[in-house]
């Protein structure tokens, strides 16, 4: 099979919906075989026989905040394709919280889905991507990793901290021939995106003023997504590692 | 021909030597027509110019001194001509560190050496060829830059301050032209294996040889890049593919500028 990622074994945490989907759909698209994780065995399933079009495409369900699962996760993955060398997390929780009366354990529950997830796939991953001899990871991380925003205290900061792990794994794996890089993408709609939207007041406002806050005017697309994680996980950007990349049409440069 | 860069015209300046002849063969390859930026070098761009095939059309050769005001302007003058429009735009060239010196030693000739082919060079071009640019197919502009726009390298405040200039300079005009469609990205690469690289290197305590392994420890990778690593960024970046993109420093760099 051709490709620019012929012959990668990709496992997606947050495979089933959304910029997960997106990306696993581009790496299979490339060749690459595929195995999607996330927390409903449906969605999972209704997912894969859309990718099963491209290629190898298997699943398993599960909590990427939660140690056991992401080993068993990990282990099955590894099972399905014959090893692992790419990991690509798309794990995360949103919500409004204000500095001055968010509940603790709300911000505690957005920092553990934002971190966690990227955390334990490495952990768990690292000895198959080093086994591997060539291996990328890509967290989700999000413009709101680059700058600050209103009333979004535990998002920013679960998206930064993911930039901060992100580049410290990256100089473990350095010299073992596995690359770590973020991806920084701006409002993109996807189901989830569009749900949170649907609870304000105005939705078509917000959603108006969603699209129009970054510089390039419109929200990013799916599909722009699954680009950029196909370079990150190809071997011409061999050289690219540790690395925050704004997807944001340049709303983190003004 | 097909590639991601299919029916695009392009300008890469420094296009006969280093990372700018290796984002001319990538672009060729994708399908781009380029007009090959060359100075001293113009032989070796026409003969590149010569080898490379497009679906695009021929290549050209644009040959001007960008330290002076009035071929630079010729210079994008003759690109606009040549490809009857433009839609990439790529500043690859420069010079590298020639004498390394603190900042109380750095000779006034240098540092305006520095600044005029690596940032203002590149904000004449801009200024020519934006609203040719404006008219293009999905148009973008890529400077390369350096991990020295990012931290500041010992004794070579002339290049760091140029880069870290270009870089700024990219970013503004991301800025000034998101909403008409217009990108701009920059590259800013660790140390690279070209000519320049390797004739620094042989400066260096221990000669060539030695210089290369000090320089490739120096990045947490443990190796130094090639001029190809970056050639593909660049088509990645002027492509389609990208977007969403810009406004971006991208360092290519095995994760030198982390540490």
């Amino acid at each position: 099979m051709s490709g620019r990622l012929a012959g990668k074994k990709a496992l997606i945490y947050g495979g089933g919906t959304g910029i997960g989907l997106a990306c696993a759909e581009a790496m299979a698209r490339e060749g690459a075989a595929v195995f999607i994780s996330g927390r409903r065995e449906g969605v999972l399933r209704d997912a894969v026989e859309g990718l099963k079009a491209h290629g190898k495409a298997g699943f398993a369900s599960g909590d990427a905040t939660v140690a056991t699962d992401v080993q068993r996760v990990t282990a099955a993955a590894v099972q399905f394709m014959g090893g692992l060398d790419t990991i690509l997390v798309s794990a995360g929780a949103g919500g409004r919280t204000p500095i001055f009366d968010t509940p603790v354990e709300e911000f505690q529950r957005i920092i553990d889905h934002s971190l966690l997830p990227a955390f334990l796939a490495m952990r768990y991953g690292a000895m198959h991507l080093m086994a591997a001899g060539k291996g990328s990871v890509i967290v989700i991380s999000s413009m709101y990793g680059l700058v600050g925003q209103e009333e979004r205290a535990a998002y920013c900061a679960g998206k930064h901290g993911v930039i901060g792990l992100v580049k410290s794994a990256a100089l473990d794996f350095a010299d073992k021939g596995v690359r770590v890089n973020a991806m920084c993408p701006g409002f993109v709609e996807t189901p989830l995106s569009l749900e949170v939207v649907k609870q304000e007041a105005d939705p078509e406002a917000v959603l108006q003023a969603k699209r129009l806050m970054h510089a390039i005017p419109r929200a990013g697309r799916l599909d722009e997504m699954g680009e950029l994680a196909v370079y990150l996980a190809s071997d011409p950007a061999a050289f690219v590692t540790g690395q925050a990349i704004a997807i944001d049409g340049g709303y983190s440069t003004r | 021909m097909s590639g991601i860069l299919a029916g695009r015209r392009a300008y890469v300046t420094g296009g006969s030597s280093g990372i700018g002849a290796a984002i001319v063969k990538v672009f060729a390859q994708e399908g781009a027509r380029v007009a090959i930026g060359a100075s001293r070098h113009a032989d070796e761009a026409r003969a590149m110019a010569s080898d490379l095939r497009s679906s695009g059309g021929k290549h050209i050769v644009v040959q001007a001194d960008l330290y002076d005001q009035q071929q630079t302007g010729r210079a994008a003058d003759e690109v606009l001509a040549g490809l009857g429009g433009l839609d990439i735009f790529v500043h690859s060239a420069g010079i590298d560190v020639t004498q390394t010196a603190p900042t109380h030693e750095t000779s006034d000739e240098l540092w305006d050496r520095m600044m005029t082919l690596h940032l203002t060079a590149a904000f004449r071009l801009s200024k020519r060829l934006i609203p040719a640019l404006l008219k293009g197919k999905n148009p973008s502009i890529i400077f390369i830059g350096s991990v020295c726009g990012l931290v500041a390298w010992q004794d070579d405040v002339a290049y760091n301050v140029a880069k870290a200039g270009l870089q700024h300079l990219g970013r503004c005009i991301a800025s000034d032209y998101a909403k008409s469609g217009l990108r701009a990205n920059i590259i800013a690469p660790g140390v690279i294996d070209t000519p320049l690289t390797r004739n620094y290197a042989s400066g260096m305590p221990g000669g060539e040889a030695e210089g290369l392994k000090t320089l490739a420890s120096m990045h947490p990778i443990g190796r130094i890049a090639s001029a190809n690593e970056i050639a593909e960024a660049a088509a990645f970046l002027a492509s389609d593919k990208a977007s969403f993109i810009t406004g971006v420093v991208l360092p290519i760099d095995g994760g030198l500028t982390m540490v």
